[in-house]
């Protein structure tokens, strides 16, 4: 369940300046905003899965997804600016009552039409997600539409990370797996290097911890510098020391958690719930319940920024405290994980 | 009661650091025109005085520092560290500063003999002793102070201050001269400077020396011929002072509060309140705010020792010395004080007016307004981190004034710093209504006005329900803020949350919690505020959780105590919370029986710390016991027969460190105890203390331990004090006065009060522990061990002779024992005791002595067995009887006897080997290869009434070995049985001649291992292979001992 973020610092960030683009958009011309360089405006000729293509100052420039930061269609309507405003501020259910009030079918270019049932179907996989509105299994209906018509739609990448998403929260990891495992055949180092590392997390979760080694061990490979891309490997190496410790060696995976604990800034809050919580179930996997407990109290009371993480550690300590017969602090757990994450798999389980 | 001795310290900085004496500035000050000494001074002067300190390092090295500058760091660190302790509370921590402060003293005064500093050095060196001399007060006043040690201290401190007086007497002297050796006309400037500066610290001195002499009257008790005489001549010196100094207003001023000070401890209340008004009637001005502080530390009590008091004349006086504070003065402890007790004025006044029956408008108005502005002082002293934010809760509580907490109705908060707000407001009310509960509890407890209790029992019931909601309020607020927090909180901010959580969560027992939060801010931010509460609280958690675990399974808790307590000791050492953690650790080190950890813990807690002594007892007692079990070990290997006993000699002599470190931590803090002090981690100190002086034959200093008044521990035995309710620590205190009783008895010139003391003791035991069939056997072990012991300390004196004294004089316990007792167990055991000590005296070939000491037991047997019906007793006695007979060479009434006991209880192991050794050494005596034969085969013949057959009732080392050969729990048994056989067969075969029984005892010796592999032991191993050489030997084979396995 390590998308969340991901999704919400591409799909989210990126929608977070469209609307603040829309808002100056010359009404007549369309503009992409790459990540970085200036602004092209002029107008779309081609959108695809692998990116858009624009007119501008009499020549081509192809611009692919993954440096897309935001678009602004000219014909795009004051509502869908203000939907896609609500989405930046995380009111998904104010964007959601004004997208479903559009009909997409009537939206000219069809990549707006496809930008709308995108953004309908995010929110409405984000809600589901958080347990606000729907069920997860509507929610993997509108996104499988989705992206059963939107195979050129920029956006298909993050559509295909979010579905493999909603397939981890029902819990069917194989699914999951298989949807993560399409990043990796994408032609984006940054966008493979996420996408084994989801595979990895898929096939741990699934007692595949060889392979997952393998994966996560590939993550770390990857030639890139980037923020994200060493986010993505620092959360691998998390990875591995859990597939080392549920492998059976519990001490080489503690050591290395430990290890990391010293070396990285305790700053990076949700790297460091995925640690505490990796390191809580080292623990739990070789019978140390009084540091399991230790080590998920510190996701719980100080890296708790990452909800999946932070329901996993209460759904932990609700378990552990109960079996060291601290049964009020078990409840307590239990009560937090219901009213803070009540959709959540953990909440469930 | 204000801290008047303080006064005197902080006047000198005063004068030192403030221009209005004079031309101002010390010599140094004037001639060192570089921007670091001033840059310095500066920092001190504002009370940066850490930063001070590290400036001063960096200009150790730096190469911006003149080298003149360089010359005299060691000085000015000495002066800043001086400085710094007006800001110090904690003792430990002010101790530790003047220590360091001594230190630098030292370097620069033996570095720089010949430098112009060199005198004010001098003086600073007394400032440090008056400081020492003012610290020792203090703990004299302090609870729970032994007389003798509140004597001592007292001692130290006149020693201190005479030293001091002399100091100044000296430098008064020196300056006096280098005055008068300059033209007091002279125009050259630079001797004009110099002559105006010894002429200021002239002044300084004139006022040290009667200031010295007050802080010396002091030191007597008030009445005592020497306090008047000190007092009287404090005041004419100051007298002296004034007159001599009327244009210099600083030192007149300073001279007049000395003489207010002196008059006022002299009792003369008035004239010293008129001198001290002179001093209220300066302007308001900063410079003249510590002075007029100090004069009111003097008036108050001054005011107070009158009939009554005038709150409309001294309120004003008061409000405007300390009614507003300085943002220097918010963080001193003196002026923090003073305002507390402003406070507490304006509430009397307030309660007084309050009382009148009828009032006038005015008065009314008057009497809310003090009201208002008490309430108003000491709310403000509860906020933050005031020193005297517990006193202030306290004093609102007992105004019933601890506030409910804030409405949780009302806005939510709807950012980061509203929630935080609020929670802290609602923690402070906690906070505040924890207090206010145990000074209602406190005071309901001695209440029994029936109107007074129900008002109390109401507040009381106000109080508990803050007490049960505010920690939830605050803590939703606090979880609230964290809920409000995005990438640009401060750090600081989220730590401040963190640690109130962290305490909340400790107050609700939420130990993981607590812990969790308060190390996490320790090992992530320990330079941020609130740090060190921090290390405290998760400290607290986890050893409340360690408490609380299994103790099997501590690993967790104590790793987590480890991890705090290192970091604790590392960023804030020789604070309360480091000294303890370092005392928690060295307990838990001990616990894990990690002396080497032990002792690096206890070497962090300074040597001034009350815990220090209480870590080194511990640790001595540890030493001790660790020294036991070594000894009980070499003990064990020495009757096995694996250790010889030169062998044994010798490693017991490795092991005298032991007894020399234990008693090096236990000696100095046992006799110090006071009954305060003791729990059972003390008795256990004082009992291993006393029992190092018995092994060390040093009894009377045992005796002195044990019967010292109050904390001694037969007095709290006599006490039934709650240190030694357990009955084992109890037994093991009457065993010990005991054994130091009787092992006095060589010694001492009272054999008599000796002996009585010990029967006393004998008596209260058999009181005590006789009444029920539990408490008899309880009895009987300790007496026992007690043989045990005896028997242990007379073995390891070095000399016959010695051993000879101690028999006698264990003996003659005995027989005044004998002679009075008629407790049979008592008479068995007085017995044993003296068959211990005479096969002792035996061994050492002292014959005559040993047999008289046996026959005394066997009358005293044969009395016990005659006189009592209980089998079981008659039988102790008897079989008691029948090793008395052995010894004495009576083979036959032995034999006698132990048939006797056998036919009727066959299967007493012990005595079948006492019997099959008795028919040995009989044998041997007589060459009789009869006896020998029935050593081996047993004798006796009996018809057993249960199998009505003919058996032996002794059954010789060949039956022996046969029952014990099954049974794991006699293997000993078994392989001497066995190796006795082998052992006899080769001597009756040599009496004999036979070469078939030399033989068949080689057969034995090697069927034996077919039972037990190997012998079972090395010790018996070699016994075995020795036997079957010397049986190889006579039967002229190659001695090859035992075959190769």
């Amino acid at each position: 369940m390590t998308g969340f973020h991901w999704q919400m610092n591409r799909a989210g960030l990126a929608l977070l300046v469209l609307v603040l683009g829309g808002a100056i958009a010359d009404a007549q011309s369309d503009r992409v905003f790459p990540k970085e360089g200036r602004t092209l405006t002029g107008a779309i000729s081609k959108v695809s899965a692998k990116g858009i293509t624009i007119e501008t100052g009499g020549r081509e420039v192809e611009v692919p997804a993954t440096e897309i930061k935001m678009v602004n269609f000219g014909s795009e309507s004051r509502e869908i600016t203000t939907a896609r405003r609500a989405i930046s501020e995380e009111r998904l259910n104010n964007a959601l009552q004004i997208l479903e009030s559009i009909d997409s079918g009537q939206l000219d270019p069809p990549a707006l039409a496809l930008d709308v049932d995108y953004l309908t179907a995010y929110c409405i996989v984000k809600m589901a997600l958080s347990g606000e509105r729907g069920t997860l299994d509507q929610a993997t209906g509108v996104l499988t539409d989705f992206l059963e018509k939107g195979s050129e739609s920029y956006h298909y990448t993050n559509a295909v990370e979010l579905l493999g998403d909603l397939l981890l929260a029902r819990g069917v990891y194989d699914q999951a797996e298989a949807q993560y495992q399409r990043l990796v055949s994408t032609p984006w180092p940054d966008v493979q290097q996420i996408g084994r590392l989801k595979v990895g997390r898929m096939q741990e979760l699934q007692g595949k911890y060889g392979e997952a080694l393998k994966n996560y061990k590939a993550v770390q490979q990857v030639e890139s510098t980037t923020a994200e891309s060493r986010q993505s490997k620092l959360e691998a190496q998390v990875g591995q020391a859990r597939c080392q410790a549920f492998g059976g060696d519990f001490e080489s995976g503690i050591a290395t958690l430990n290890q990391m604990i010293v070396e990285e800034s305790s700053t990076n809050g949700r790297l460091f719930g995925q640690i505490y919580n990796a390191l809580g179930n080292c623990y739990v996997a070789a019978k140390q319940p009084k540091q399991a407990v230790n080590a998920f109290l510190h996701t719980d009371l100080l890296f708790y920024q990452d909800p999946d993480q932070h329901a996993e550690a209460l759904f932990r300590l609700g378990e552990l405290f109960n079996s060291m017969s601290k049964f009020e602090e078990s409840a307590e757990a239990r009560e937090k994980l219901k009213s803070r994450y009540g959709n959540s798999p953990w909440a469930k389980k | 009661m204000l801290p008047s001795r303080k006064i005197f310290f902080r006047g000198l900085c005063l004068l030192l650091t403030l221009g209005f004496v004079g031309q101002g500035g010390t010599p140094s000050a004037s001639r060192a025109e570089e921007p670091v000494q001033q840059f310095l001074n500066e920092l001190r002067n504002q009370g940066y005085y850490e930063e001070a300190l590290v400036y001063l390092k960096d200009m150790e090295t730096s190469p911006i520092a003149p080298v003149t500058f360089k010359d005299i760091v060691t000085y000015e660190r000495a002066k800043t560290l001086l400085a710094s302790l007006a800001v110090v509370r904690e003792r430990v921590k002010l101790e530790s500063i003047l220590d360091s402060a001594e230190q630098s003293l030292d370097v620069f005064i033996t570095e720089h003999r010949t430098h112009p500093l060199m005198g004010e050095a001098t003086e600073l060196f007394a400032n440090l002793l008056i400081k020492r001399a003012e610290l020792n007060q203090e703990q004299v006043d302090d609870e729970g102070v032994a007389e003798g040690i509140k004597q001592s201290l007292l001692a130290d401190s006149r020693k201190q201050l005479k030293k001091a007086n002399e100091i100044f007497g000296n430098v008064r002297e020196d300056i006096k001269q280098k005055i008068l050796r300059i033209d007091s006309k002279t125009t050259d400037p630079q001797l004009k400077t110099m002559l105006g500066e010894y002429r200021v610290r002239y002044m300084q001195v004139r006022l040290n020396l009667p200031q010295t002499t007050l802080l010396l009257a002091g030191t007597y008790p008030e009445g005592a011929p020497e306090r008047e005489k000190l007092l009287t001549e404090a005041v004419d010196e100051f007298t002296g002072v004034r007159k001599a100094y009327q244009a210099f207003q600083g030192t007149f001023f300073l001279a007049t509060l000395g003489l207010a000070e002196g008059y006022a401890k002299k009792g003369n209340i008035e004239d010293a309140l008129l001198y001290l008004e002179d001093i209220f009637e300066l302007p308001q001005a900063a410079e003249l705010r510590d002075l007029k502080r100090r004069a009111m530390v003097i008036a108050l009590p001054c005011w107070r020792a009158q009939e009554t008091l005038n709150y409309k004349e001294i309120l004003p006086k008061f409000e405007a010395t300390v009614g507003t504070l300085l943002p220097s003065e918010m963080r001193d402890i003196a002026w923090l004080e003073l305002q507390l007790e402003l406070a507490g004025m304006y509430r009397e006044a307030f309660e007084e007016l309050d009382a009148k029956a009828t009032k006038s408008p005015e008065e009314t108005q008057q009497a809310s307004l003090y009201e208002k502005r008490a309430e108003e002082l000491v709310r403000e002293l509860t906020k933050n981190n005031s020193p005297l934010k517990i006193d202030a809760q306290k004093l609102l509580a007992s105004w019933g004034l601890a506030k409910p907490p804030v409405e949780s109705v009302g806005e939510a908060p709807t950012n980061f710093l509203q929630a935080r707000d609020k929670g802290v407001a609602v923690l402070t009310d906690y906070d505040t209504a924890r207090v206010a509960a145990e000074t209602l509890r406190a005071e309901l407890q001695t209440t029994n006005d029936p109107d007074r209790r129900a008002a109390l029992e109401t507040q009381l019931r106000s109080t508990e329900q803050v007490l049960r909601t505010a920690p939830i309020q605050a803590m939703s607020y606090f979880e609230m803020a964290l809920g409000m927090t995005d990438g640009d909180t401060p750090p600081d901010d989220l730590a401040v949350i963190r640690r109130y959580m962290a305490y909340l969560y400790y107050v609700q027992q939420r130990y993981y919690s607590a812990g969790v939060l308060g190390a996490f801010q320790l090992r992530t931010n320990p330079g941020a505020s609130g740090a060190q509460s921090s290390a405290s609280i998760a400290l607290n958690a986890y050893w409340s959780l360690y408490q609380a675990a299994d103790a099997e399974n501590r690993e967790f808790e104590l790793a987590q105590l480890q991890n705090v307590a290192d970091l604790t000791l590392k960023y804030f050492p020789e604070t309360a919370e480091a000294i303890k953690a370092a005392n928690v650790m060295s307990f838990l080190s001990l616990s894990k029986k990690d002396l080497e950890a032990a002792r690096g813990y206890l070497e962090q807690i300074p040597k001034s710390a009350p815990e220090r002594r209480r870590a080194e007892l511990s640790i001595g007692t540890q030493l001790w016991s660790d020294y036991l079990s070594r000894k009980f070990e070499l003990e064990k290997s020495r009757r096995s027969g694996e250790l010889q006993d030169a062998a044994y000699q010798n490693e017991l002599a490795m092991l005298q460190p032991m007894i020399d470190e234990a008693r090096q931590y236990l000696e100095k803090g046992v006799g110090e105890l006071t009954l305060g002090e003791m729990d059972s981690s003390t008795v256990n100190a004082v009992l291993a203390m006393c029992q190092l002086y018995l092994t060390v034959q040093n009894a009377p200093a045992a005796v002195a331990l044990l019967e010292r008044p109050e904390a001694g521990l037969l007095a709290l035995v006599d006490a039934k004090h709650a240190s030694v309710q357990n009955v084992d620590l109890t037994s093991n205190v009457y065993r010990t006065a005991l054994r130091a009783y009787i092992a006095g008895l060589v010694s001492t010139a009272n054999k008599a009060d000796q002996v009585a003391k010990a029967r006393q003791i004998m008596q209260v035991l058999n009181q005590s522990l006789g009444a029920d069939a539990a408490g008899k056997k309880r009895l009987i072990a300790l007496y026992v061990d007690l043989v045990s012991d005896l028997k242990d300390q007379m073995e390891s004196l070095g000399q016959p002779a010695q051993r000879l004294a101690f028999g006698e004089g264990v003996a003659s316990f005995l027989e005044e024992v004998q002679s009075t007792a008629k407790d049979p167990n008592l008479l068995i055991w007085s017995a044993e005791t003296m068959i211990s000590v005479a096969e002792t005296l035996k061994q050492d070939k002292m014959n005559t002595q040993a047999k008289a000491l046996f026959t005394k037991a066997d009358k005293v047997l044969t009395t016990v067995a005659q006189g009592n019906s209980e089998s079981s007793l008659a039988r102790r006695a008897k079989v008691q009887q029948a090793r008395v007979k052995k010894n004495l060479g009576l083979y036959p009434d032995a034999i006698r006897m132990f048939a006797e006991i056998l036919s009727a209880n066959p299967n007493f192991v012990s005595v079948q080997v006492d019997a099959a050794d008795t028919y040995h050494q009989w044998g041997r005596a007589e060459r009789s290869t009869s006896k020998i034969a029935s050593a081996l085969a047993g004798g006796e013949p009996f018809e057993n009434p249960k199998t009505k057959r003919e058996e032996n009732a002794i059954w010789g080392w060949g039956k022996l070995a046969q029952v014990t050969a099954r049974d794991s729990k006699f293997r000993d048994t078994f392989l001497q049985a066995r190796f006795n056989l082998a052992y006899g067969r080769m001597e009756y075969a040599l009496l004999k001649k036979s070469d078939e029984q030399l033989a068949r005892a080689k057969r034995d010796i090697l069927a034996t291992a077919q039972i037990v592999p190997d012998y079972g032991s090395k010790s018996w191993k070699a016994k075995y292979d020795a036997l079957m050489k010397a049986l190889q030997k006579e039967l002229g084979e190659p001695q090859t001992g035992l075959p190769k396995s």
